[in-house]
Parts: structure tokens; sequence; C-alpha cells
């Protein structure tokens, strides 16, 4: 990775006073195309590195940088600076020699391939909805390449493809009301059209007039979206870092069945049926598939090389910096690749035809204010679609779902073998993804 | 650094492909971030963003390109694919005559000490400090995260119109997350206090610490909140940050981002009602001490007042150059974007409701039973929309009651604002946060005077 080069060169004669050090270079290398309402916009090209610089005397600093043009021994010497006001009178923990790299020197799908497959979304989606009084698609490939190298001889890389697509689609024919769906896959080709078909002929079927008799407990179906977005924020419980600030309802609790039996909680890092697979973290620790619960039983958590240390195990491959919304960006946390509620065996048809009386949650909103991970109280706004005597007897809007997640999670009863997959907001660090779920009853209110 | 004469290459270069616009963002930013965790400080970590956008326009095509490789022959490379992009491999020729002329547009937020120029070790002790009051604050804190931030960004701005600009913007936040409970429940919560400001947010008042601690103290009062039945009910809330209200219920469909792809409520409604006759809506980016304030937005544009809702009628919509352009709109002064890795988009600054005349403790006085709502948390806006209240009181027979949690305010914007009953004397501060959307992460603020919603369904 030659962005990586001066990094290495340094790192077999450090500047004085630096005992240990460690360069990791992050790459995304981003070509995006799309349409609007036909016609072609929002085309882009970019790529941006950032480089994460950690220097240790007696003490690990740290800085980051995005100029490239900085000299490395300066920019060690920063991060060597930063270090003396931090109160942990030992260096941190940094990986030794592995060098690695999985040698794929990835090109990007031509602009014309991403044109084609937006056209192909399009035209399915005009077949369900013919005249949608607006319609986006923005279809972007990122190649990622991650680099680390440091002074006791690790070196590695990797570079991962992810494509993501987003559709917007409005409708103003009787009732005025916009979707917004998001997912992402390895490569252009992969790209789920049927996902968003079938979300869209979904849509479609929602009953348009309002049914007001929706309060209460009942049993639902959640879509694996709505799952999605929970997970989003979830995951977090599951940190070794928010473990051992009790920062979880679940601590103290590794070991414990806890949920469903059929509930298994997973991160995922290396598949090739999505994008968001990395062979190392940030601290180039290899990442391992982690069960955080298997079978309805709270098994392990997600760690990286402090976390473990001080759990007295080793590293899972979880180091990485981009949490939440309004994460630095430079601090060294725990965080999923891809983190999944694994698939079932059921049919999501089947879940919505046991809805005798109970209600289908179709679509919930903001993913970041409904859950507290501390207690595992959320209230969560969404739609649904009511279900009466078996049969979809009216759209709901305007309801929360109100709850615990510990009891959510044990209340599973079926788990379907679709797979809903979103990455995570603004920062696309990780992704989630999910199926539908039937769940012996939620608390809904209006 | 490119020159000027540099940058008219880069740009006529960029045009050769039909574009009739073009713009180069610079961007250099410089931040300080200290982590204090449960007391012990993790040292500082510094952060150095630098790059470059180069937006392309033609018509109502963009085409929007970005690199943190900078020199003149990469700028170059940059602009070709720009033009490559924007109508492929068609060579127009443009004005030759491009000349960058500059200007400078007055910043109301005044600096007085910069960042750079405080030492490590007085940054260090402002999240020390605070931890130190967090704590005397209440035994039942379990964990306490403190990150303080500093920030000094600068960016430049060239476009193909002959404009040539800048703002420098330096801000500071205490970042704080609560933990708060015992061994049988604990809840957490996080808040920012946040200044348009360098060092002497800090130095010159002890006001975080004050901040530290009424967190530490409002935390463990959400947590032995109880929850109440979910209903439809009045809600007042109170004045200053509630206003995040507005930037929820319509803020996000009044922007034209929205507005072009008909994801609003407000489409088409210029010069319509479109909320109760007591609802005047304000975006102001102008306004100094203000979190969401600059001297220009990110397209160059000076920042202006736009009276977006008056009386209830829909005034005008926030607008960037892009967006603006698919609605036949100027600019408001409305281009925002996180950093140069985003393209523009039309975003809020500071939204406040205007004061109106409504008696405030009358208010509640006239509610047989509501939601009186302190503090709110954050949101998600569009056609429907859902706010966090954080702290929420039951309204008893016109008095305010006993505190409860884990409410969600969720509605139709559109329908919410035709529900405004009344509108107090006076408009609280607010000290801002940010927004999340397109075009990244904004520094925004949100105020309001009280105000009255007559019903509204509580989750």
């Amino acid at each position: 990775m030659k962005e990586l080069e001066a990094y290495r060169n340094i790192m077999t004669d450090l500047p004085e006073g630096i005992l240990e050090a460690e360069a990791e270079a992050e790459k995304n290398d981003r070509i995006s195309a799309g349409l609007i309402d036909g016609s072609v916009s929002g085309m882009s090209a970019s790529d941006k590195t950032a480089i994460f610089v950690r220097a240790s005397g007696r003490k690990t600093g740290t800085t980051y940088t995005q100029n490239l043009e900085a000299d490395p021994a300066e920019v060690l010497l920063e991060a060597l600076a930063n270090a003396k006001y931090g109160q942990e009178e030992k260096p941190e923990i940094m990986n030794s020699a592995v060098k690695m790299s999985d040698g794929k020197d990835r090109e990007h799908a031509s602009l014309e391939t991403l044109l084609q497959k937006a056209e192909e979304l399009e035209k399915a989606i005009r077949e369900i909805v013919p005249e949608p009084s607006h319609m986006e698609i923005l279809i972007t490939e990122n190649l990622r390449t991650v680099g680390i190298v440091n002074s006791l001889g690790l070196d590695r890389t990797y570079t991962r493809r992810i494509v993501e697509t987003s559709l917007q689609v409005t409708m103003e024919k009787d009732v005025h009301r916009s979707l917004e769906l998001e997912t992402s896959a390895g490569t252009v080709a992969g790209i789920p059209v049927s996902y968003f078909t079938k979300k869209m002929a979904e849509w479609l079927l929602w009953p348009l007039h309002n049914n007001s008799s929706t309060v209460g407990a009942l049993p639902a179906v959640l879509d694996g979206g709505v799952v999605c977005n929970i997970l989003l924020t979830a995951w977090l419980m599951f940190s070794g870092y928010q473990y051992q600030r009790q920062n979880t309802p679940f601590y103290g609790k590794l070991g414990e069945k806890l949920f469903s039996p059929l509930v298994t909680l997973s991160d995922i890092p290396d598949s090739s049926d999505y994008g968001y697979g990395r062979s190392f973290d940030c601290e180039g620790s290899t990442c391992r598939r982690v069960d955080v619960v298997k079978d309805g039983i709270f098994k392990e958590l997600m760690h990286n090389l402090a976390t473990a240390a001080s759990a007295g195990c080793e590293s899972t491959g979880n180091a990485g910096r981009d949490v939440n919304l309004i994460s630095d960006q430079t601090e060294v946390r725990v965080i999923p690749s891809h983190f999944t509620l694994c698939r079932g065996s059921s049919k999501k048809e089947d879940m919505l035809n046991r809805l005798e009386d109970g209600i289908y949650i179709c679509e919930s909103f903001d993913m970041f204010h409904c859950l507290n991970t501390a207690s595992g109280d959320y209230t969560i706004p969404c739609k649904g679609i009511r279900y009466q005597k078996g049969k979809p007897a009216g759209m709901v809007e305007g309801i929360t779902l109100n709850g615990n997640l510990a009891d959510l999670l044990k209340d599973i009863e079926m788990v379907a073998d679709d797979k809903t997959t979103v990455s995570m907001v603004m920062s696309k660090s990780f992704e989630v993804s999910a199926s539908s779920v039937y769940v012996k009853k939620v608390n809904i209110s209006m | 650094m490119v020159n000027k004469e540099q940058m008219q290459s880069i740009l006529l270069r960029a045009l050769q492909g039909g574009g009739d616009f073009a713009e180069l963002f610079f961007e250099e930013r410089d931040d300080t971030i200290i982590g204090c965790r449960d007391g012990v400080v993790d040292g500082i970590k510094t952060k150095h963003i630098y790059g470059v956008g180069l937006y392309v326009l033609k018509e109502v095509r963009s085409v929007y390109v970005y690199s943190n490789h900078t020199s003149y022959e990469d700028l170059l490379t940059l602009a070709e694919k720009a033009a490559l992009m924007t109508q492929a491999g068609i060579n127009n020729r443009t004005n030759q005559n491009l000349r960058l002329t500059e200007q400078s547009f007055h910043n109301p937020n005044v600096v007085i000490e910069y960042p750079s120029s405080v030492s490590n070790q007085d940054k260090v002790k402002v999240v020390t400090k605070a931890y130190k009051s967090a704590k005397s604050a209440s035994s039942m804190l379990l964990s306490a995260d403190l990150t303080y931030y500093d920030m000094d960004r600068r960016i430049l701005i060239a476009n193909s119109e002959g404009l040539f600009t800048g703002d420098r913007r330096i801000t500071s936040r205490l970042r704080m997350g609560i933990t708060c409970g015992d061994t049988g429940s604990r809840y957490f919560y996080g808040e920012d206090y946040t200044r348009p400001q360098g060092y002497e947010a800090f130095r010159e008042n002890e006001e975080y610490l004050e901040f530290a601690k009424e967190l530490v103290l409002r935390t463990d009062r959400m947590h032995k909140a109880k929850s109440i039945t979910p209903s439809v009910m009045p809600v007042v809330l109170t004045a200053g940050s509630c206003g995040t209200l507005w930037h929820e219920s319509c803020g996000h469909a009044l922007e034209a981002t929205a507005i072009s792809a008909r994801n609003s409520h407000f489409v088409d409604k210029i010069g319509k009602k479109i909320a109760s006759s007591k609802v005047t809506l304000i975006d102001d980016g102008t306004m100094p001490g203000y979190y969401g304030s600059g001297a220009i937005d990110d397209e160059g544009h000076k920042t202006q007042k736009n009276i977006l809702i008056e009386n209830g009628i829909l005034k005008s919509y926030l607008c960037d150059r892009l967006h603006g352009r698919m609605l036949g709109y100027e600019s408001t002064g409305n281009g925002r974007r996180e950093n140069y890795t985003f393209a523009p988009e039309a975003r809020m600054t500071n939204t406040y409701l205007a004061a109106g005349n409504d008696d405030e403790e009358e208010m509640i006085r006239s509610v047989p039973e509501g939601l009186y709502v302190k503090s709110l948390g954050g949101g998600f806006g569009g056609m429907q929309f859902s706010i966090e209240v954080k702290e929420g009181f039951l309204i008893k027979n016109g008095q305010i009651d006993r505190q409860v949690k884990g409410i969600m305010l969720t509605g139709n914007g559109a329908e919410v604002i035709q529900k405004i009953d009344r509108v107090g004397k006076t408009v609280g501060y607010d000290d801002g946060g940010f927004c999340g959307a397109g075009s990244g992460l904004v520094p925004v603020t949100t105020m309001q005077p009280m105000v009255r919603i007559s019903e509204m369904s509580l989750g």
C-alpha cells in the first residue's frame, strides 16, 4: 500500500524517544452513479486516505492525519508528545510480527456498470410503481484498503469491495408517501434487486386507511429492517468495552441463558455474501467470528487488545474507531464488522399467517435514540399493519414499540430465512443484518 | 496548496465536459481531543483533516469528486475525471476568462483564545475538573466518560463565477456520557456542552462545571422516573433547546433536498397556510454566539436570515445551489457539509420559533392532564418525525407533577405544527449540537419560546 511506504521505512529507524510505533492507513476509493427520475445524476469519484499513528515511549500517544505530505517522523513525534498527559503509566499493547497481504488488487467496476445496474433496478421498480412522483437511485462502490505496519514487524493489508445501493420512491397519488431503502453487497452483480422489489410490492400493499385500535400487548412480526435498526445500537451491549464499564443490562450474566433458543447473534467478519468484512482490525488482530449469543445463551464479548487483556483472553479482532454518529475517529474502541441475527428456517409468509390478532411492524425510524444501551429499555417509533382474524386490517402510523430488549429477545418464537443488510449511517464503519422475527408479544402505543 | 491561477485552470478543466458551474472546496482542520474515563485521562489525540472537493453542475445534474491528494497535477487529474463524468468525452470550450476575485465576509462568532495558543495542560484541566464536579454530584454515578474537543476549521472556496472566499470556524465542546444506577438497574445519558468559541469557553467562566454536575443529577432523576401509559394529550415544551421540535417536525421537510425529492408535506405550498397562525419559524446563520453560525455557507454564499414560516404561511425553503436550481430558487446560504468528502446540501443553521404573546404560566395552568417537557434528546425528521423526551413531567390539574421517562413524541409534522395553540414571550437559548443528514454532521442550534401543542401522541 503506497500510502504506508514512508511509515514502513521509518519503523526500522524510529525517531529518538520512540520505543515502539504503529501506523494504520485506511483508504476508501469510491465511485458512485445514479438516476434521478430516469436521468443520470449523482456521479462521483473520490479517494481518501487517513493515517492513524501510535507512538510509545513510557506511554502511548495517538494522532490522525489526512495530510499525506506530512513527514512521518514529525507525525510520530507528534503522537509521542500527545502521550505526555495520559495517566496510564504503561504503553498500549501492539501486535507483533505478522506479514500478510490478501494479495487482491481489486479494480473498480466501471461507471457504466453501475449505471446499468441502476437502470435495471429502476425498470424493476417501475413495473411495480408505474408513476412515482420521484425516484432516486444511487449505487456506490467502495474499494477499501487497509494496511498496518509497526515496529514489531507487523505488516498486513487487505482490500474489500463494498457496494451500497439506496433507493427513494415518492408517490402522491391517493396518499403522499415516501419510502427509502438501503442495502449493501459485495459486488455490483450481487445487488439484491429482488430485495427492493419485494419491499416495494409490500409497501404498495399497505392499506391506506388508519386503524386506531392498536394499543397494548400484541403478537408481532418485526420486519428484518426493523430488527436491523435495533441492532445498529444493540450491538454495543455485547462490546467488551461497554461490558467492562457495566454499561449493559447483561453485565455479570456471561454464560447464562438469557434469550430465546432461536436467537444467535454473531459478528461475522468475513463472508462472500457481503462487503463489510475485514481480515484484521485496526490494531492488526485477526478477525474471527464471535458468537456473542448462541442459541439464546450469552456466550462471549467482542474485544480489542485492551479489553481482551482486562478480560484475560485474546482479542477477537473487533478493534475499531467509529462507534456511533459522533465518534472522534481517533480513539480505538470495539466495533463489529458484520453483526447479525443469524437466519432461521421459517418463512415470513408463515409468520404473517400466524398473526390472528397482531401486528406486522414493517418500518421503524430513528435507530439511534430509541434504545438505552445501559438499561435495554426501548421506545421505537414505527409503522405497522394491523392484523385481525389473520388478515391485514389497516395501516397504523405514529405508533411506538415499548419495552426492554432482553424481553424482546426472549419472546422470539420464529426467525425467518430472509435477510436485510444495512450499513452504519454516515461513518460506514460496519454493517448489520437480520431476519424477520415473530415475537410472542410486544407493547404498542399510539 | 495550489495558487489562485492554478485554481482557475483546474476549474476551467472541470468545465470542459459541458458543465455550467464548478467549485473547489479546500479544507484544513485541526482537532484536539482529550478523553477522561472515570477520572483517568487517556492522553491527548490530535486529528488533521485535509483535502479538497470539486463540484460540477450541468443544469440540475451534478458530479462530485474529492481527494486528499492535493498537488496541482493531482487536482488537474481530478478535474478531468469530473469533466468526463459530466458529459462523456465531449470537449466544450468554456469561458477562458475566469478570474477569481477575493471576497471576505464577517464571521459573527468572535474567538479570543485560538486552540493552538492554549497549552495542553490547560485543556486537560477541563476534563479533570469536570470529572471532579460530576463525581461530587451523586453517589449513584456508575461511570462518566468525558471528552474535550476543540476544532479549528479553515475552508477556502473558489468557483467558476469568480468567487474566491473562505472562513475559519472555531468550536469547543465537552462531551459527557453518564451512567447512573445501582446493581439492579442502570441508565445512560449523554449530552454536549458546546460553544462556538475558543478556550475562553472554559477559561472565562465555569459554567461547564455546573453543566457536569447538573447532567449527573438529571441522569439520576431520569433513571428513577417512571414510565406512563401512552396516550394522546396536550404537550407543553419549555423554552430553549426544546426547539428540536421544529427541527424534526418541519425543519428537514423544508430543506430543498427533501422538497426536490417530493419527500415532504410542504411541496408546492409556498404562500399557503401550513401551520397555526402563532407560528413564525426562522433559520438564521448570522447570529453571533450561536453554534450554527458562520460567515458563509460551505458554497461561499453569505449566511442570511431566512423566514421560513410567517404567521403560519409558508414563505421559503432552505436552499443550496443545486437543489435551489431544481426548484427554481436562489441559494439561501444554507449549502452545508460536514467536510470536503460531502457535496453540499441544504441544511439548517440556527432555527427558532419567534416569540409570541401568550402567558407561560397559563399554558400549564389551563391543562387538566398533559405532559410538560423540560428537555428533548435526539430525533428523526421526515414526513413522519420522532423525538426522544429526556425530561418529561406529567401535568395534573394545571400543576407540574411527577417525572416520567421512556417517551417519544411522534407524529406527522404537517399536522403537529397546526396544533400549536400557545407561544410564549421569550425565546430561550440553545447551546447547540449536531444534525446528521445527507451531507454529514453539521453544527446547529434549535430554539423556541415555551409552546403548547393542543394534542399529541406520546409513545
